[in-house]
């Protein structure tokens, strides 16, 4: 479950890189072209202009997407593998039982950044996750039957439906608790710096900087969520 | 927090989902496979990191590839002959169709089947089948992935993207299928890419000369050799710069070296430049049509003489814009060795032959009915 619970928040990290990627490239583009125009202005730097082509700025405007990638999936989704579980009878004798209830008070009480933010975009990344999921198991059911198994239309319509089912599944399953973990982890992070006396504002804002631009860019292109229904 | 009770056969499943995806979807999976791969001794079947942000098409990995430039029957290899879009299309698809596996290029002939084109010997006849297919597949873009991809997955892919409210563009397209499908993406993206090169006009008139080539070089002001990204045209100040095909103006500035410049996108991985223009006629953001004059030439930047210094990139690489104009195509097709499109020293540092231009060229201009630059004949302005 922590394995399957990271590899969901993590696709989803990915779909949001991939997003930002383009944006990065115009932005390398613009500087450049700026840094050429500097360049060019002293005979001992002139030699230097042009000598980042336009190929490797694209391979630096991909390097930086995919370092922002695993940046965040070091500082967001790594937590989902500390995911644990407690049977009935350790619920029950535990020291502190904790419920989605306390957390959400706790939330209410103290809304740092790190509690807010988290959950918010593990959510957004959940279902991004669970998108590509999907998109991946009816593009291969499609592939595999339409050759000789089934007739395209069928194929398409199997498809179409067992995409469905694997997105229900993977929500049902691993959404709400990819949602939960990360909340558990941001409080615990708060609460553990408080002890301190460390002001839980600051606990995990490189995580957060980093992880809102990609959710905002999933959810800007949410639209692709309409090929569910159509 | 969590009760222990995600033991069932259903999230089980979820997570194996999951997993399978994360491997085929992210460049954290591929490393893993990697290392999979490596550790079991077994050669590594991914992607390169950094291709997991391209979508894998109009990548500069494909200019790489060998391709049969093509050219039209009956005109010599000297022409820079300029082609109507569909027909400049139709012989990108060839020239990567002569290039695929058997198994691609019977199903290009059974699409052609479909279509009433019963051979696919010449670019006409593919241009003819894509023509044809478009009504079916939307855009060329998805006509020419069901050249290689086959017209079910084609079909398929643009109904999903158009199911997300996309226009179906290659980019689009190649998310909508599984990873497997990648060769196909990679061939249909090479074709267009080529195809939108070889309907690139000229941006002066044609017979104007030629100063310094594509290629290796000793640069003429910093004396060190460099590879010379685009072609100089010879051109007197003040001459109109025509745009070579639709697009939309990606950069309008002026810089120390470049002078004023003017970057066109024009779709599909090709972009042109034109550089040291002594005026820009077109801002940022602006959408041009083939031939529309776009600046006046100049001498600004770091420039010897009045010229154009005009520029042609595939995938972001920059090729010479020649080879898509008949100059360097061999007379034997098919097939050749490989594209003749990459830079190549030229062993004793000194500028390429410059091509001496052809008298056939305006004719073969004003024949193909696209939008060509307007003649005024050879200009001999040194550089």
């Amino acid at each position: 479950m922590p394995v399957g619970l990271f590899a969901l928040v993590a696709i989803g990290v990915h779909a949001g890189a991939d997003l930002v990627d383009d944006r990065l490239l115009v932005l390398i583009d613009a500087l450049d072209a700026w840094a050429d125009g500097l360049l060019a202005r002293a005979e001992v730097t002139a030699g230097w202009v042009d000598r980042v082509g336009p190929l490797q700025r694209t391979v630096i405007a991909r390097l930086l997407a995919l370092g922002w990638e695993l940046s965040v999936d070091l500082l967001v989704v790594l937590p989902q593998l500390g995911y644990s579980e407690a049977d009935q009878a350790e619920q029950r004798f535990s020291f502190r039982r904790e419920t989605w209830r306390s957390l959400a008070a706790r939330v209410n009480r103290t809304p740092t950044p790190a509690r807010l933010v988290r959950p918010l975009v593990t959510a957004v990344f959940a279902g991004a996750g669970a998108y590509a999921v999907a998109r991946l198991v009816e593009s291969t059911l499609f592939v595999a039957l339409q050759t000789d198994v089934a007739p395209p239309e069928v194929a398409e319509a199997l498809a179409r439906v067992f995409g469905g089912l694997a997105m229900a599944l993977v929500l049902a399953s691993h959404g709400w608790r990819a949602v939960l973990r990360a909340l558990e982890h941001a409080d615990a992070a708060c609460e553990a710096n408080a002890r301190v006396g460390k002001s839980p504002w600051v606990v995990g804002l490189w995580g957060s900087v980093l992880s809102f631009p990609l959710a905002v860019a999933l959810v800007l292109e949410a639209q692709n969520l309409l090929a569910l229904v159509r | 927090m969590f009760r222990a009770n995600s033991r069932g056969l259903f999230d089980f499943i979820a997570a194996a989902l999951c997993l399978w995806a994360a491997a085929w979807h992210t460049p954290v999976g591929a490393l893993v496979r990697g290392g999979v791969a490596k550790v079991v001794g077994r050669k590594g079947e991914g992607r390169p990191l950094l291709a997991y942000f391209s979508g894998g098409v109009y990548d500069a990995r494909e200019v790489d590839v060998p391709v049969v430039p093509v050219l039209p029957e009956g005109l010599s290899p000297e022409v820079l002959a300029v082609v109507p879009p569909g027909v400049a299309l139709g012989r990108g698809a060839f020239a990567v169709l002569q290039s695929q596996p058997a198994a691609v290029r019977a199903t290009a002939a059974a699409l052609g089947q479909r279509y009433d084109v019963s051979r696919l010997e010449a670019p006409d006849d593919v241009a003819t089948l894509v023509s044809r297919a478009k009504a079916d597949f939307v855009t060329d873009e998805g006509a020419v992935l069901a050249l290689f991809a086959g017209p079910e997955l084609a079909r398929y892919a643009v109904a999903r993207a158009q199911a997300e409210g996309r226009v179906p563009t290659l980019e689009v397209l190649s998310r909508q299928l599984p990873p497997g499908s990648a060769p196909f993406f990679s061939a249909a993206s090479q074709a267009l890419m080529f195809g939108t090169a070889y309907a690139l006009s000229w941006p002066v008139s044609p017979s104007t000369r030629v100063t310094s080539a594509f290629g290796y070089r000793t640069h003429p002001t910093l004396k060190t050799q460099q590879l010379h990204t685009g072609v100089d045209l010879s051109v007197p100040e003040g001459t109109p710069v025509k745009v070579v095909a639709d697009g939309v103006v990606k950069r309008a500035s002026e810089d120390a070296v470049n002078g004023r410049v003017i970057i066109i996108d024009h779709g599909r991985g090709v972009t042109t430049a034109y550089c040291h223009n002594s005026r820009l006629l077109v801002t940022m953001g602006q959408v041009v049509s083939a031939g529309q004059i776009i600046s006046e030439s100049g001498n600004t930047g770091r420039s010897t003489g009045p010229h154009l210094h005009y520029q042609v990139e595939l995938g972001r690489r920059p090729v010479d814009p020649f080879v898509f104009r008949g100059r360097k195509a061999s007379a034997s097709l098919p097939p050749l060795p490989a594209l003749p499109a990459l830079p190549a020293p030229s062993g004793d540092g000194a500028p390429a032959a410059a091509p001496r231009p052809s008298k056939a060229l305006k004719a073969a201009f004003e024949a193909a009915g696209a939008a060509p630059a307007e003649a005024d004949d050879a200009t001999e302005v040194p550089p």
